[in-house]
């Protein structure tokens, strides 16, 4: 490749694994404020942030499962249906916090029933199940609403989507409040490590004592988890529990996360990463807003940055092989 | 070295969509029309119609948005976010929900930002006022044309756009206020295909499979519409079965023309698009704005449609 | 003397700034069968990789039948006539045996039109050439090994390759398998094919090769006719240094106390009640072909396969074992075949691949995992750039030393061993051998599988010998010759 000496190359590969994605959040961040005035304004940035939110709450879930070296493609559908519950309770007189804990749970136990297909029936991938989920949920969300949205919900709801603390938007609390969870739990805890282990191999993991099953399980729970902390702050943000909601989410969860520095053979990535990652769809999509460009670019783009962000982490692998 | 390439084809790529909108310092009047959807030919319509209103006044700099499909409806909310962080000077909206868009158009309030509702209609006491047409008056015109087609017996079918959505809820209405009055017709459901093509064809197909005697089809939109009729073909019912659309775009009015279509109920998408910029170009320079514009419905049958392929 | 048909003139080659070769030289007569041997890194792959034009040289040539061949790259190397048997076999399972010899070279008419009678044909008659009448229309996944690496092979000669170079071709095969391969040898040197063969195990060069090339470190040490180089001196050229006998003395008689007791164990379709104990500070050997459900049977005991019936007594008590948790809480301990598919989370840091099965508080306690894992790493001799590189870095002889760290942290005391020695190089298969006697003379019960039978013969007290999934035999060292564990090995009697 290059005549670099191995230490330089190793270096400068962990450190573009490590802060690729936040350069590239800041480069994107400058360029934007130099097109538009508007751009780095408080105002603006608390609108980036309350947009992302409900991205990186599923990408927080997407991220523990792809680092198994698996996928969930049911976590728009469990957002929406468990947006949907929760609106229904709420409309029969269920008070708010019960509301909150329905929306979790739905997402956290339909999650685990991914991870369970998916480990007692030794399904080859977790594709299979989780597709199946996705199309079910999405089904009952349309089901039990007749296909209407579910309005005008009460705020002490409202206010995880839609309240403030201090000037600070509730969903960014609330994201931030995850990130320091997960990154605890995949970072300090057996469990959470267990998963970068099965990630990395599972049939060595299964022989170094690890209980694969259960973790697999726990992993595909909390990513259901997410799902239903997203419909919470959606629901909150929209005022309303629609039965369409999270059409399309999975597919930018799993944006964000690989954008973020993960990769889809397991075993790799981080929370920073992730939120990272959430964060550059962000920008990227209130960036094209404010310059007027329509919705369909925009799309173009976040495909371009999703095909660069895996084409940097290859080249990087190249560089320094093995990590 | 690898990072600066991905750096600079990402700032061609912000580039590029920064050409397609100018930072002039100049005093011009920024208007943003943000609709449910661009993606068929009426959107397209209405926008060319605002697009000729900003035209005819210079000083008005006008921005046209919308989502990616029209059940995008966070997406929609968030593009209104940034259009308002931009202290624009007015808005036109084409709600994709209800009670999801109302807080968002309450912060325009907040800010000072007059809000013009345009083709969906939605119960927001503080917008500046209303540009479309009586649905309800073309879901009934669309109903009559049937009854009148079939002989006033026989199996009925509506395709529909997104629940909720009052448009499409009064064009159902309007229908059903005239087909239950009709004791030989047999209603049997209105189906949702979220105002697209592909779906409406599926919806049509299901249709056909249930009711093979199903007699008459009201789609309430022309992408479902154009599905159905492609549905219909594909089992050698063209003209078997009546057919009729709402929106009359060029496509739809060549179908009824061929005869593929049996009618199209006319929306005027230019002029709705052009009333409602020049509402909004009133309300942005703060005079009186009309509360209730009703561009007005025409139908298209075989024997006028060449007038409306201007 | 003949001219060389393959010579390396002074081949230089770097990659960053580590120097893989250094100005070594090499040559190959026509019809001889030529050795290579060297410790793991001392540039064997390297070299061969560049003979074969997967590699340029950053300096020196490359002469073809006394012609020079530059730029060489694998297709001009193909059509010179020099073929790569690699030790990671290269056939796609799902295709049949003459699809996998034609693969990318299908004969065809003017019409790209495969000729599938014609194939088919061909097919049998190399197979039959070398000695094997396979149907060549099985797909390969249902072969066995050895019958794969001949299959490899036969790719190899299809296209009147005139060099093979076989890449560690008995790693996976057993002795029965090994004689047969050394048969397809010496047909090809009777048709006049020159073979390369590299090998770690130095027996097989004296049973099947002409001339042998020590390389050491990126240079070439010593290249001489296979009957002037003994063996220790053969050590002592790979080595540097002089060769201590390989194998330790035998580890002292064990403890009557019964460690792991087996009864009854079945699994259907892969074997069938295999009874058997083994008592604490005991070494048993488990001899058998490739086939004969050795790893099948390890696997199940450590509760990483499902098991039909049996019943099992750990440290005299009976036990339930459904998972390798279960296993590990109950000491014991699986060295598996295939490090690096089974042994190694290879991505992941040295660190973790040490401490995971001892280390399952809900906490991670760095610190601690850190010191434990140096003391360990010190006490084996792991040798390796730092903690936190990941362990594909390694070598192989560290790698598994890594495996073997992981047991010992997690204090086991019956260790289930599956080729515990297996492409190791020299240096690291003593310190393996030393610490297994060391873990049975302290009490700790040894379940070794070995396909080196020299192996299991200098550290066994006793042999379990296994044929087709039942227990054959059992024989104790005094009694453990080689005929006699062939013997119940191949299904007769002792």
């Amino acid at each position: 490749m290059t005549a670099m000496p191995a230490w330089l190359a190793r270096a400068a590969s962990e450190a573009l694994r490590r802060f690729g994605p936040v350069l590239a959040l800041l480069l994107m961040a400058a360029a934007l404020s130099l097109l538009s005035e508007h751009f780095l304004t408080l105002d603006n940035l608390l609108n980036v942030f309350r947009q992302s939110a409900v991205n990186a709450l599923l990408a927080l879930g997407q991220l523990t499962v792809i680092i198994t070296a698996g996928i969930d493609l049911s976590v728009g559908s469990l957002l929406g249906l468990s947006c949907v519950l929760a609106a229904m309770a709420l409309k029969a007189g269920v008070p708010s916090a019960a509301a909150v804990l329905l929306a979790l749970a739905t997402g956290a136990v339909l999650g685990a029933l991914n991870g369970i297909l998916f480990t007692k029936l030794r399904l080859p991938h977790p594709f299979i199940p989780t597709l199946g989920m996705m199309n079910v949920a999405r089904g009952l969300a349309l089901v039990l609403t007749g296909g209407f949205p579910i309005s005008e919900l009460p705020s002490p709801f409202r206010f995880w989507g839609a309240g403030a603390v201090a000037g600070i938007p509730m969903p960014v609390i609330v994201v931030l409040f995850f990130c320091v969870l997960f990154h605890l739990f995949l970072t300090r805890t057996t469990p959470g490590r267990d998963l970068y282990a099965i990630g990395g191999n599972r049939q060595a993991a299964l022989l170094c004592g690890v209980p694969v099953d259960r973790r697999l399980i726990l992993a595909y729970s909390l990513s259901g988890l997410m799902a239903g902390a997203g419909a919470v702050i959606l629901a909150g943000r929209m005022n309303s529990g629609f039965p369409l909601a999270g059409v399309g989410a999975e597919l930018d969860s799993i944006a964000a996360v690989i954008i973020g520095g993960a990769s889809f053979f397991g075993g790799v990535g981080t929370v920073l990463g992730t939120l990272v990652g959430a964060l550059i769809m962000g920008v990227l999509r209130n960036g094209l807003n404010l310059l007027n460009v329509s919705a369909y670019w925009q799309t173009v783009v976040i495909g371009a940055v999703i095909v660069a962000a895996v084409w940097v982490d290859v080249v990087r692998q190249r560089a320094a092989p093995g990590r | 070295m690898r990072n600066r390439r991905f750096i600079s084809f990402l700032l061609v790529m912000l580039l590029g969509g920064a050409a397609c909108s100018r930072s002039a310092k100049t005093k011009k009047l920024d208007i943003v029309l943000v609709t449910k959807a661009l993606d068929s030919e009426f959107w397209q319509r209405l926008k060319s119609g605002a697009e000729q209103a900003a035209r005819q006044n210079p000083e008005v700099r006008l921005a046209v948005l919308a989502p990616e499909r029209e059940i995008n409806i966070d997406q929609q909310v968030a593009i209104l976010e940034d259009q308002i962080l931009k202290r624009v000077a007015a808005l036109a909206v084409a709600p994709a929900g209800v009670a999801e868009i109302i807080p968002v158009l309450e912060k325009a309030r907040a800010a000072g930002i007059p809000v013009l509702i345009v083709d969906t209609d939605i119960p927001w006491p503080h917008r500046a006022g209303f540009v479309g047409i009586d649905n309800r008056l073309g879901g009934r015109m669309a109903a009559e044309f049937i009854v009148r087609a079939i002989g006033g017996r026989g199996k009925v079918a509506v395709i529909r756009g997104v629940l909720g959505v009052a448009t499409q809820e009064d064009r159902l209405a309007g229908f059903l206020d005239v087909i239950q009055k009709v004791p030989g017709i047999q209603f049997v459901g209105a189906q949702p295909a979220n105002s697209e093509r592909a779906l409406g064809m599926t919806v049509m197909e299901n249709l056909l499979t249930r009711h093979p005697d199903l007699r008459a089809v009201f789609a309430t939109n022309d992408q479902m519409a154009l599905g159905a009729m492609e549905a219909i073909a594909a089992r050698n019912l063209t003209g078997k079965i009546v057919l009729v659309g709402f929106d009359a775009g060029r496509e739809a009015v060549r179908a009824v023309l061929d005869g593929r279509m049996d009618a199209v109920v006319a929306q005027f998408p230019e002029r709705i698009g052009e009333r409602a910029i020049q509402e909004a170009i009133k309300a942005a320079r703060g005079q009186p704005v009309e509360k209730f514009v009703d561009i007005g419905t025409g139908l298209v049958t075989r024997e006028n449609a060449h007038e409306f392929l201007r | 003397m003949t001219a060389p048909l393959l010579e390396l003139r002074d081949i230089r080659k770097s990659f960053g700034g580590v120097t893989a070769l250094d100005g070594v030289s090499f040559q190959v007569l026509p019809g001889e069968v030529h050795a290579l041997v060297g410790e793991n890194g001392a540039g064997k792959s390297t070299l061969m990789n560049i003979a074969s034009g997967v590699l340029q040289p950053d300096s020196g040539s490359i002469l073809w039948d006394g012609q020079p061949a530059p730029d060489l790259d694998p297709r001009k190397a193909r059509q010179l006539g020099i073929a790569f048997a690699h030790q990671e076999l290269a056939l796609v399972p799902q295709l049949s045996i003459a699809e996998n010899i034609y693969l990318g070279r299908h004969p065809t008419t003017p019409k790209p039109v495969v000729q599938w009678r014609v194939m088919l044909e061909r097919a049998r008659q190399l197979l039959a050439e070398l000695g094997r009448p396979l149907d060549p229309s099985l797909p390969v996944s249902r072969l066995s090994v050895g019958e794969q690496q001949l299959v490899e092979i036969a790719r190899a000669l299809a296209f009147h390759a005139r060099l093979v170079i076989m890449d560690e071709p008995t790693a996976a095969l057993s002795e029965h398998e090994v004689a047969r391969l050394f048969e397809v040898i010496a047909r090809l040197k009777h048709r006049g094919v020159s073979v390369i063969y590299i090998t770690h195990r130095l027996k097989e060069i004296y049973q099947t090769a002409d001339r042998v090339t020590v390389l050491r470190d990126g240079r070439h040490v010593i290249t001489a006719s296979v009957c002037e180089l003994p063996h220790d001196t053969l050590i002592r050229h790979m080595v540097g240094r002089a060769a201590q006998d390989q194998l330790p003395p035998l580890a002292p008689p064990p403890s009557p106390t019964t460690a792991l007791r087996v009864e009854n164990f079945t699994a259907r379709g892969r074997f069938h009640d295999v009874s058997f104990s083994v008592r604490r500070g005991e070494i048993l050997g488990l001899a058998g072909l490739v086939g004969a459900g050795r790893t099948d049977l390890l696997e199940a005991l450590f509760g990483a396969a499902p098991a039909d019936s049996g019943r099992l007594w750990i440290h005299e008590r009976p036990a339930r074992i459904r998972s390798p948790l279960d296993a590990i809480r109950l000491g014991m301990a699986l060295v598996p075949d295939d490090r690096k598919a089974k042994g190694l989370i290879l991505g992941a840091p040295l660190i973790w691949n040490v401490v995971l099965p001892s280390h399952r508080r809900f906490l991670i306690r760095s610190a601690e995992e850190r010191s434990q894992t140096e003391s360990i790493a010190r006490e084996l001799r792991i040798r390796a750039a730092g903690f936190d590189q990941p362990t594909s870095s390694l070598s192989g002889g560290n790698q598994q030393k890594v495996v073997l760290a992981r047991w010992l942290l997690a204090r086991a005391s019956i260790f289930l061993m599956d080729e515990p020695t297996r492409g190791i190089d020299v240096g690291a298969k003593a310190e393996v051998y030393e610490l297994i006697r060391r873990l049975a003379s302290g009490g700790a019960a040894i379940v070794l599988v070995s396909s080196e039978l020299e192996e299991i013969l200098g550290l066994a007290h006793r042999i379990l010998v296994m044929h087709r999934g039942r227990v054959a035999g059992e024989l104790p060292r005094e009694q453990a010759t080689e005929e006699a564990v062939m013997r119940l090995a191949t299904g007769g009697v002792a």
